[in-house]
């Protein structure tokens, strides 16, 4: 593309760069390397000014390797497109961490609103079952019970919403507590202590 | 004249390589791509660059590191043959790579304001230097090319140009400590 450029580019004698009024563009002190360097990287040096300058990159020499640095990063910086950028967004598009947290804070206030709730639907529905153990005595024990278990079948539920969208059926088949977990819940301390022994 | 050898003597500290990976690879791979011109074959370079960091980092010493890391990515692009022709060279190809692949959080501020004021101030140059700065970059013309089709002599356009750059390399050195 740079191929037609065979005169030096970069103001030497002899070239036609001509002066700038230095009133009207103040600001005209390009330091010579970053312009070799500009030039370097967009392909624009050739012959033995491209040689010259690849040796100094090859020594390591600082000032031409950081010159490159600069001009690359000015050119990135340069093209990025423009797009707005969201406060607190990187312009890699990352997620803003404060907005994530609290969709989290949100989200995990709903499962437990979901939860307590439907604990105290199922303390209704123990209490009307015949079937179901008596389980006065171990309010808490009791209360964790039935809060887990509401909570295992909330993601259950909304499953089978999705597959009939029958909400009436899913609450009916949602507070049916196991029998076997209800007295095993019940059962007096000694027995649990002997079998753990 | 100090090498940086590990306790035994004889290799680099893996954890010396590492800083100097997360003190230097940003400048390192803004090199290489500059040389390389291709994102992938910067990245290759930046590897092979600290590998060879591991096997002969204590050779090099303290006051000439950074020297001596440009030394060596130069040689791997070039062992890799990821030397790009004069002709191959593109600055859209250069603006294609992920400037925030490996960025930290403070490096995507910075960015974000290097990226802003380079912004502004393109919008804010006298209206000549804009367009050549324009044509050379994001229509990656040639400088003969645009001082064609601005009818306007190619030490005019060179000048408009390198006025430009100075502005803009100013606005970043101010926003953006060097290394």
């Amino acid at each position: 593309m740079a191929a037609e450029t065979n005169q030096p580019l970069l103001g030497d004698a002899g070239t036609e760069v001509p002066v700038v009024d230095p009133v009207m563009d103040p600001v005209m002190d390009l330091a010579e390397t970053d312009w070799l360097a500009f030039a370097y990287v967009a392909g624009e040096l050739d012959g033995e000014e491209l040689a010259g300058w690849e040796a100094r990159l090859a020594e390591g020499e600082i000032e031409a390797c950081e010159a490159v640095v600069r001009s690359v990063d000015l050119v990135g910086a340069a093209s990025v497109p423009s797009q707005p950028v969201v406060a607190g967004e990187g312009v890699s598009g990352k997620p803003d961490t404060r907005a994530e947290g609290w969709r989290l804070v949100v989200a995990a206030a709903v499962c437990l609103l979901l939860v307590v709730g439907l604990s105290f639907r199922n303390d209704g529905q123990v209490a009307k079952t015949p079937a179901s153990v008596a389980v006065s005595d171990q309010g808490a024990d009791d209360g964790l019970l039935l809060s887990t278990w509401a909570g295992g079948t909330v993601s259950e539920a909304d499953e089978m919403r999705g597959s009939n969208g029958s909400e009436a059926e899913v609450a009916e088949s949602e507070l049916e507590v196991p029998e076997w977990m209800i007295a095993a819940m019940s059962l007096p301390e000694e027995i649990n202590r002997g079998h753990d022994e | 004249m100090r090498r940086l050898t590990s306790q035994d003597g004889e290799r680099i500290d893996p954890a010396e390589v590492d800083r100097w990976f997360r003190q230097y690879g940003g400048p390192l791979r803004s090199f290489l791509l500059g040389v390389t011109s291709d994102p992938d074959a910067a990245e290759e370079a930046l590897q092979a660059t600290f590998t060879k960091a591991m096997e002969a980092g204590h050779t090099a010493r303290a006051e000439t590191l950074k020297g001596w890391l440009f030394r060596v990515a130069y040689n791997e692009a070039m062992l890799a043959g990821r030397k790009r022709q004069r002709q191959d060279r593109s600055l859209k190809r250069l603006a294609e790579s992920p400037l925030t692949e490996t960025a930290t959080p403070e490096d995507l501020v910075s960015l974000d304001e290097s990226i802003r004021g380079v912004r502004e101030l393109i919008d804010e140059l006298p209206a000549d230097q804009q367009a050549v700065l324009r044509k050379r970059i994001y229509e990656d013309k040639t400088f003969r090319v645009i001082a064609e089709e601005l009818g306007a002599p190619l030490g005019t356009v060179l000048t408009r140009m390198r006025s430009a750059l100075a502005k803009l390399h100013q606005r970043l050195s101010e926003q953006g400590p060097e290394e």
